[in-house]
């Protein structure tokens, strides 16, 4: 038995060790080029960009789906596309930017329907290597739940410290050209990713159901949302809610789960801009997830925002 | 609780120094211990149904003390149909009510007498059809005076529920594993060592292996019209390497878990894709079910005694049961059918006990035939698990359809995934490479490295805990057979 448990400690704290070296290394080269190093530049946008503003808060339906350039000519306004990716949560990305805002703020928050479904609004992969990689000093918006929901995922961020293909230093992601489009510097001057705009979209499957067994629907999302629009308002700022670009098919799989969230939305008395299906794009419009859209769709999809909004600013 | 859980990783250790640092002077106390385990493990699911898994205990432990204490035969036979009926009844209601009622609804409706039955919006209790078939193993031993009952309820309730094995198997016997329930535990170095190293293997194949070809399986199935007929071999392909590394992953953490404390359980798998016939298949695949099933149910309908006729139908019967005890579901009983008509040509010509040594004992590499045998019963064997996979017959006969179409002949494509496909593709074949190199053990990695330096063993399993990082999902999924 004391050959066994010596064995085991000794081996547990060879693995811990790896796993603390794991989170200092800084990332190679390669990791420090991807699309989440993007926030640097959008927070520099919310700081810099000057008044009257639009802050766009949600994942890639925003960055992937919005052409702030017609924003900024029909609304004449400054939009900041703060949207990277839905994985790092709303939770994180309510908290981090209710910092930023200032008075006479227009905030339109544009979740992702799986946001308001598990756990999902809490983060998950994306959300350790932003905190760890991209800014550090992000730690304290993480609240012990989001430490607790996020905790496998920062071993599987210390592990892929020793995935050998990112230690790759010199080149850039080749496996997939996709992979063109997910680097810091995909996004333009007002943080849309832009890269893409050129390219045509490839199949796409539908999601699956956003709602099960171990998925339902997440009442925190609204408290959150509700807290954020308090404080937001406290500050002088207007905010709206409203919904994601999404396929066909995926919207057509999970109808109840769409319209659940709608309703969530409306009795809980927030300001929503549009529908459900108003944001409801042809599958062959979609680049490469439910969420993201082709250039086309991106102008169609800004232009039914700014229609939305100005019905609503009016 | 899921094995690859946090949860689990804290429960574990847990109840591991409980067990062997505090009350280890104490059998009672300490079965006392892993009986409050495997309840809390349950509860952890869903605490609602641990109820129903007293009250299933409870019966089958009392009838077993009626059956054996009734004077006459007929008192046994009525404890022991009593204890089958609630059993079956049970386990009938919770999977298979929906299942019939509908049946009999789309029955009714095809002679004109349409009717319209109420559905119910049943959960199935977790482990139920695995803990079931442990009691009705038990209650048969008993009746036919194979065993005596267990005098003590907490020896009796820890064999149904002894938690590495209580939600999908391996469904134990009596004869095997309440004797180690009843008798002193020692600790074994070797023992724990190879159970360590049989949850890391299963961790892996778990995690690594059937987590990342769920994805594409799961994409290609869900979507199928929009994949061409070569996607779908692919999709097919991948599901059967995410069935059998999520079922014997499991069964390999269930295993491995229990020698920590002590218990050897029953084998559940033994490398089935390098078998050579389907005979030599199912005596490699899910072997406590098949087994099972050949005791309880193929032995008393005359086994393989008898004019071919009874071995055909007794064979068609086990297949057919053994397809629907895996769901309420057409697709499970055709799965079963298919397989019982592989089985045929075997049974007929006799042929069915060929290959009962390990494929290339002893050798390095397979012969040719070998080779050509082994690609021939596992090209069988994922044609029916598209059966097993689909949602209903229709999207089984469409996505076979969809095979046997001109775009089989086309590049398969895979859009739409959130990771690198080639990677995984090297995974896969490494992970064949490793059982192939294993075949001849319990698991895989049981004597890898075994004869090298701690430094080389040890740097072997770091990289398959560092892949594991990588390669883990950002939610946990749950393990395929929890839904049977």
């Amino acid at each position: 038995m004391k050959l066994f448990v010596n064995k085991t400690v000794t081996f547990f704290i060879i693995l811990f060790l790896l796993f603390i070296i794991g989170i200092v290394i800084p990332p190679t080269p390669k990791i420090a080029n991807s699309l989440l190093f993007g926030k640097t530049k959008k927070d520099s946008l919310l700081v810099n960009t000057p008044y009257p503003r639009l802050i766009l808060v949600g994942g890639s339906n925003l960055s992937f789906g919005i052409n702030s350039e017609i924003i900024k000519d029909s609304l004449k306004v400054n939009p900041v596309n703060t949207a990277i990716h839905a994985n790092i949560g709303l939770r994180f990305m309510l908290e981090h930017t209710i910092s930023f805002v200032k008075k006479g703020d227009v905030i339109v928050v544009v979740p992702e329907y799986d946001q308001y479904y598990g756990d999902y609004f809490y983060g998950g992969e994306n959300l350790v290597r932003t905190v760890f990689d991209v800014s550090k000093k992000d730690y304290d918006v993480l609240s012990l739940k989001q430490w607790i929901h996020v905790f496998p995922q920062i071993m599987k961020y210390s592990m892929s410290k020793y995935n050998l293909k990112n230690l790759n230093f010199k080149k850039l992601p080749t496996y997939s050209s996709l992979d063109s489009i997910y680097l810091k510097s995909s996004f333009n001057n007002f943080g849309d990713a832009s890269v893409h705009w050129h390219m045509k979209g490839i199949y796409t499957p539908p999601a699956a159901k956003l709602e099960d067994e171990s998925n339902k629907f997440n009442q925190d999302v609204i408290e959150e949302l509700n807290k954020f629009q308090t404080e937001a308002l406290q500050k002088g700022a207007k905010v709206y809610i409203s919904f994601p670009s999404y396929q066909e098919s995926s919207f057509n799989n999970n109808q109840s789960a769409i319209y659940n969230v709608q309703k969530a939305l409306n009795t809980a008395g927030f300001k929503v801009l549009g529908t459900p299906t108003r944001y409801r794009f042809a599958d062959s419009l979609c680049f490469n997830t439910p969420y993201h859209l082709v250039k086309k769709a991106v102008d169609i999809r800004t232009k039914l925002l700014i229609q939305d909004l100005r019905d609503n600013l009016n | 609780m899921l094995f690859n859980s946090i949860p689990f990783a804290i429960f574990l250790p847990v109840v591991f120094v409980l067990y062997w640092f505090c009350v280890n002077k104490n059998l009672k106390i300490q079965n006392i211990l892993l009986l409050f385990s495997s309840f809390f493990f349950y509860a952890y699911w869903d605490y609602r149904f641990l109820l129903l898994l007293l009250f299933s205990i409870t019966l089958d432990f009392v009838a077993a003390k009626k059956i054996h204490k009734a004077k006459s035969s007929k008192g046994r036979k009525f404890w022991f149909i009593i204890s089958i009926a609630i059993n079956l009844s049970l386990l009938g209601f919770f999977k298979y009510y929906n299942f019939f009622i509908s049946t009999f609804s789309d029955a009714a409706g095809l002679v004109g007498a349409p009717v319209h039955p109420t559905l119910l919006k049943l959960v199935l209790p977790v482990g139920i059809s695995f803990y079931t078939f442990h009691e009705l193993s038990y209650i048969v031993d008993v009746f036919k005076k194979r065993i005596e009952p267990v005098d003590n309820y907490v020896e009796y309730a820890l064999f149904v529920t002894f938690f590495p094995l209580l939600v999908a198997g391996p469904i134990e016997r009596a004869t095997h594993l309440l004797p180690q329930v009843q008798k002193k535990r020692f600790f074994d170095y070797d023992t724990a060592a190879s159970g360590m190293k049989q949850i890391l293997w299963g961790l892996f194949k778990k995690i690594v292996i059937a987590d990342n070809c769920a994805e594409i399986a799961d994409a290609i199935f869900n979507n199928a019209a929009g994949y061409s007929g070569s996607s779908h071999v692919l999709g097919a392909v991948f599901f059967a390497i995410q069935i059998y590394c999520d079922f014997s992953g499991y069964s390999d953490i269930a295993l491995g878990t229990a020698k920590l404390f002590g218990f050897e359980l029953l084998r559940n798998f033994s490398f089935p894709y390098f078998s050579r016939d389907i005979a030599e298949f199912w005596r490699r695949w899910h072997i406590s079910l098949s087994s099972w099933f050949r005791d309880y149910l193929y032995i008393p309908l005359g086994g393989s005694k008898g004019s071919n006729w009874m071995k055909i139908r007794n064979t068609f019967i086990i297949f057919l049961v053994s397809g629907f005890w895996h769901g309420a579901n057409w697709t499970f009983v055709v799965w079963g059918f298919l397989n019982a008509v592989y089985f045929m040509p075997l049974l007929i010509f006799k042929r069915n006990r060929n290959n009962m040594e390990i494929v290339a004992q002893g050798a390095y590499f397979p012969t040719f035939k070998e080779v050509f045998d082994i690609m021939l019963t596992f090209t069988l064997v994922v044609f029916a698990w598209i059966f097993f996979r689909a949602e209903d017959m229709s999207h089984a006969i469409s996505y076979i359809s969809k095979i046997f179409s001109k775009s089989l002949f086309t590049y398969p494509h895979l859009g739409g995934l959130s990771f690198d496909v080639s990677a995984l593709g090297i995974l896969v074949l490494l992970f064949f490479v490793i059982e192939w190199i294993g075949r001849e053990e319990k698991f895989a990695i049981q004597k890898l490295f075994v004869s090298s330096p701690i430094y080389i063993r040890w740097a072997f399993y770091l990289v398959l805990i560092v892949t594991i990082g990588i390669w883990n999902k950002d939610q946990h999924q749950q393990f395929i057979y929890f839904h049977f």
